[in-house]
């Protein structure tokens, strides 16, 4: 069943040409800030990767989230939840269903920006960019995803809107604290990285479970 | 006798403040139970709490003898046309039923499209199968849920207004569709609508729920019956013959409410026999008497006029 839901999510995202093209938008933002303000930033190039991709790839998986507020608000959710799923089985696909394409389009652009650089990547890098990251946008999009559930459609509003704004001064303020010459991909780091989201991952799961039908469904009306 | 579903001395509070009082009914096999209501009566509560998806402030609904919302096996034994259509607008008609397939267990490839497609043919949607759903009008958006909720061939059908929106033709196909699966597959359906001609022409059972009180349960014909005065149309030979005999049952206390049709007939409520009578012994000349028919749309709004 929960193999039909991530499925089901991946179709929905290539589909939505919305959706589409604002991936593409990011993409080329992103990859457009590198080639005119990074040579400015006297950061470590692979630092300053480590930090935009999980960067951007929040930023796809926080459009993509909207997900979980436009099922609520369409009576969608309703009707699963009438179904054998369980939230918690819903909860999950969807967050591995939003996570895949958001993880991959950060991939993406991070391996474009290595190329770019001349880097190769190394062992910590590489652990950082395979468990890490995915965890890391998995656990921020969980995390919304329940946020979606149990808020009303104002709070989600303002969630989204303190989310976006959060978002962009955290990516401008990191980018100018960057380390200059050593890297920030170390394995502490990498593992400290992994802990922490898989906490996050974890808690979040665990108040999946303990939500009622109820909380989520009056939260639509 | 064993029920389908029970609802037992069902209450329901949001934030202190009653909406259900007390409801008990029961659905049995094969049977097509009418909720009926006006807007806010608690018809949508109602359904969501045996669905499991409210929990009820005291009292029970169950379902099979259980609660839906702890048995995900029952689930499966159930099919919901809820208020929202609870479909994916940038998914086809065919991978919406595909989708909610697979979620309900079909997992073999060549089983499940013959049952999507047979789904989609049932509903005269096998056309339109490639189009994407956000395209579908409300109506075709409206059978396509309906597919969506006998895909499985679920025992139990939670049916709320799902003819809102369709056209005269699709409705009377909806409507010949749930005759069928109560009578030829024993489908216990629990069905609410305000089209009281639809409910009178499919249900057997009704309850009139107002104010999240049940103020009247029992089989269609029998509410008819119980709840409706007799009621006469007399034609006479002329206008002036109607009007002198309106006059007189008037004073009789015959006439309850009254209108005319084409000036020579008068609409009474009251024993037919007594009212021949009493127009015979003044040399009142009748032309014609018909016992007529009350709806269930007249007793229902009666009903509800009443309470309220």
């Amino acid at each position: 069943m929960m193999e039909a839901i991530v499925w089901k999510e991946i179709r929905e995202t290539i589909r939505d040409r919305n959706m589409l093209s604002s991936i593409l938008s990011i993409s080329l933002l992103m990859i457009l800030l590198n080639l005119t303000s990074f040579k400015l930033l006297i950061a470590n190039t692979e630092t300053f990767i480590a930090y935009m991709a999980p960067c951007i790839g929040v930023l796809v998986g926080f459009s993509l989230g909207y997900r979980f507020t436009r099922e609520k608000m369409e009576g969608v959710l309703e009707t699963l939840l009438c179904t054998p799923l369980t939230l918690k089985e819903l909860w999950l696909g969807k967050v591995i269903g939003l996570t895949i394409p958001s993880y991959a389009t950060s991939v993406v652009i991070v391996l474009i920006l290595t190329l770019m650089r001349g880097l190769t990547i190394g062992g910590a890098m590489l652990a950082y960019i395979l468990l890490a990251l995915p965890m890391f946008i998995a656990s921020v999009i969980g995390l919304l995803g329940y946020l979606q559930y149990i808020l009303g459609m104002k709070q989600i509003q303002a969630l989204n809107f303190v989310v976006f704004f959060t978002l962009f001064a955290t990516l401008y303020m990191v980018i100018r604290r960057l380390p200059h010459e050593n890297t920030v991909i170390t394995w502490n780091n990498v593992g400290a990285a992994i802990t922490l989201t898989s906490a996050i991952l974890a808690t979040t799961y665990y108040l999946v479970t303990r939500l009622s039908k109820e909380k989520v469904i009056l939260e639509i009306s | 006798m064993k029920y389908v579903v029970e609802v037992e001395n069902l209450t329901k509070e949001f934030n202190g403040r009653r909406v259900l009082h007390g409801l008990t009914f029961h659905v049995k096999s094969g049977e097509v139970f009418g909720l009926l209501g006006p807007n806010g009566a608690g018809k949508t509560t109602t359904i969501r709490i045996i669905l499991g998806l409210l929990r009820p402030t005291s009292g029970k609904a169950l379902v099979f003898g259980q609660q839906l919302a702890k048995r995900r096996d029952l689930r499966r034994k159930i099919g919901v046309v809820l208020e929202s259509d609870g479909l994916f607008r940038r998914l086809s008609a065919y991978e919406n039923l595909e989708f909610y397939a697979k979620i309900y267990g079909l997992n073999n490839n060549i089983e499940r499209d013959k049952k999507v497609r047979e789904a989609l043919e049932l509903v005269g949607l096998y056309e339109v199968r490639n189009m994407k759903v956000g395209y579908f009008s409300k109506g075709m958006r409206r059978r396509l849920a309906l597919a969506r909720a006998l895909i499985h061939n679920p025992e139990v059908l939670f049916l709320d207004e799902p003819t809102l929106g369709l056209d005269v033709e699709s409705q009377t196909m909806v409507q010949d569709l749930i005759t069928k699966l109560s009578r030829k597959e024993n489908v216990t359906i629990l069905y609410t609508s305000h089209n009281m001609y639809e409910v009178e022409k499919i249900c057997t059972k009704v309850a009139v729920l107002v104010k999240g009180k049940i103020i009247a349960l029992d089989r269609v014909d029998t509410l008819l019956a119980k709840n409706s005065k007799c009621v006469v149309e007399i034609c006479f030979p002329s206008a002036n013959e109607a009007l002198n005999a309106y006059e007189y049952l008037r004073k009789l206390g015959y006439v309850v409410n009254w209108k005319t049709k084409e000036e020579k007939c008068i609409v009474v409520f009251s024993e037919p026999s007594k009212l021949i009578k009493e127009l015979t012994r003044v040399d009142i000349r009748v032309e014609e008497v018909k016992k007529l028919r009350r709806t269930l749309e007249e007793t229902y709004l009666e009903l509800v006029r009443r309470c309220s």
